[in-house]
């Protein structure tokens, strides 16, 4: 029954392993850094989606120019008619400064689009269509410009209006932000739930181990030789959290990519090589910042207990 | 940060020591300890020797009076400090407490190893002691496979290893048997002679009469002071005792 290896480092001075306790933590640990994980997923997954579905939105709009019957056939077709009133728009548009392109949108374009709308008895060229012109224009403030050029244009045409597309994505986007914050919220108290756990464990340990930190101090140990223990211990239980917690992350990502692949097959993969740029770095940070905490708790709870014990 | 070398190494001046309120442990105490003597504090059981060694090792602090070591009042310690003064007063202690799941030769290496020394020199070191102590072929067995002598070797060895100035030793002979408790004090008696104080607590008046050392009687009426008287020299030990190695030379 003899040990006869040496080891590159001391063996444990103090039995972490002999604690029922001891077992749980680390499950709990990995949970706290599940939800973590998942949290900040879901905030990325939100955020490179909004990006994905609206490329570019912030420089482009649509104008709305409603159909409007000629009242003078014998003289000018409808057709005519319109392509004069666009016109004298574009020719507004084009020259308000900042604009950097101006497209009318084709019937044959705005058939398809409006297509799935209607019926399949319906014939879309038998709607009248107001015109749809797409501007695309060069500065930060979209709003006010959109606004500005819109009483410009009213001036000859009076209806014509700027077009609210995809409204739910709107509100998606101003959810965002509270999304965000919540998020933000649910970060904090996980570093603080994690933080506690360790703090709590670490105490537990000392005060059961009282006779070997005692005997340590005794024998000259400094609170930072102590705390070193705590800390490594502290390290390895996040460690092995962590795997948990990312096994549990990548299975989850696998189930929502399946119930994905049924809607949009490519949607999901889409969204995660969107994801693979500067804000992986964020993910990466999540755990990072929790195993720095749990260290700094381990210490921070040795130093106050050997404070108070001795 | 020391005291002067001169200077008693411990020095008590009416230290009345109280746990509970209104129950004094012993009361006006004083009493010196020079550098490099030998001394026996005796007393009966529950007296407060241990308590007295305690104070003198920076665990607790009196309730009135002064205790200074090296020099220093007790007092005036930063708690930083602790570590520093107590790698020059090492304690040996009746239940020997060496940490079960760790085996002799890390138990004695832990000593110097939290003291933030290389452990393979630790090691080294302590395999040094070990073979010192007659424990040579016990390097890798753990606390529990040890008789009480050789746990008792065992803990003065991690006691020693970092050469400290004082030694206390509370009732190092408790636990063992008579050829072992001579084992013991032997070993004491050449620390002291390479220049380590040594007191030893115990209630074991036996084990007194037998060497000519000086001897503080502790009541909880204060100290009393017992002069070596040339009765007995050490050539008196057994045979036992002298089979201990004297490879160690600090």
């Amino acid at each position: 029954m003899t040990q006869r290896t040496f080891f590159n480092n001391l063996p444990s001075t103090i039995p972490f392993e002999r604690e029922d306790t001891n077992r749980y933590v680390p499950w709990i640990i990995a949970f706290i850094m599940y939800i973590a994980l998942l949290a900040s997923f879901s905030a990325l997954i939100l955020l490179t989606a909004l990006d994905y579905w609206h490329p570019g939105s912030t420089k482009t709009f649509t104008l709305a120019i409603p159909f409007k019957k000629t009242s003078n056939l014998n003289k000018i077709t409808q057709e005519e008619y319109t392509e004069n009133r666009i016109n004298k728009v574009i020719n507004i548009i084009s020259e308000t400064p900042k604009v950097v392109q101006v497209s009318l949108l084709s019937e044959v374009e705005m058939h398809r689009l409006l297509k799935p709308w209607f019926s399949k008895k319906f014939n879309a060229y038998d709607v009248m269509l107001p015109s749809f012109l797409s501007i695309k224009v060069n500065t930060k403030d979209k709003a006010f410009f959109s606004q500005k050029l819109l009483l410009s244009i009213r001036t000859i045409e009076p209806k014509a209006t700027i077009i609210k597309i995809l409204s739910w994505q709107s509100i998606i986007e101003k959810c965002a932000l509270k999304l965000q914050l919540f998020i933000a919220g649910l970060l904090l108290l996980i570093l603080l739930a994690a933080a506690w756990t360790i703090t709590f464990t670490t105490r537990t340990n000392m005060l059961m181990q009282r006779d070997i930190i005692e005997l340590l101090t005794l024998l000259g140990a400094t609170d930072d030789f102590i705390a070193t223990r705590y800390k490594r211990k502290a390290l390895l239980i996040a460690f092995e959290s962590l795997a948990k917690a990312l096994i549990g992350l990548i299975l989850t990502v696998g189930i929502v990519w399946w119930i994905t692949y049924e809607v949009d097959q490519q949607l999901f993969g889409r969204i995660i090589l969107h994801l693979l740029n500067w804000k992986i770095i964020f993910l990466i940070l999540i755990p990072i910042i929790i195993i720095f905490l749990m260290m700094k708790s381990a210490k921070r709870c040795v130093f106050n207990t050997l404070e108070e014990l001795f | 940060m020391t005291g002067k070398e001169s200077a008693p190494i411990v020095e008590f001046q009416h230290v009345t020591m109280r746990y509970v309120e209104g129950t004094d442990v012993f009361r006006q105490v004083s009493f010196s300890v020079e550098p490099n003597s030998f001394h026996f504090l005796t007393g009966t059981s529950g007296v407060g020797k241990s308590t007295l060694l305690k104070l003198i090792h920076l665990s607790v602090v009196p309730f009135t009076g002064s205790v200074r070591l090296f020099g220093r009042d007790t007092y005036d310690i930063a708690r930083w400090e602790l570590p520093l003064l107590r790698s020059r007063v090492s304690l040996v202690f009746q239940d020997f407490r060496l940490i079960d799941h760790i085996n002799i030769l890390d138990n004695v290496a832990l000593a110097l190893y939290s003291r933030g020394i290389d452990l393979k020199e630790c090691r080294s070191k302590a395999a040094e002691l070990l073979s010192w102590v007659g424990l040579e072929n016990s390097y890798f067995f753990f606390p529990p496979m040890l008789s009480g002598g050789e746990q008792q070797r065992a803990a003065i060895a991690r006691a020693v290893i970092s050469r400290p100035q004082l030694l206390l030793a509370d009732e190092p002979t408790g636990n063992v048997d008579d050829e072992n408790a001579e084992r013991i004090i032997y070993l004491f008696e050449e620390l002291n002679k390479r220049g380590t104080t040594v007191i030893v607590a115990t209630h074991n008046f036996d084990l007194t009469k037998k060497y000519n050392l000086p001897e503080y009687y502790l009541t909880n009426e204060g100290m009393t002071y017992k002069p070596a008287v040339p009765l007995k020299t050490p050539s008196s030990l057994s045979s036992t005792s002298r089979s201990v190695s004297r490879k160690y030379t600090p």
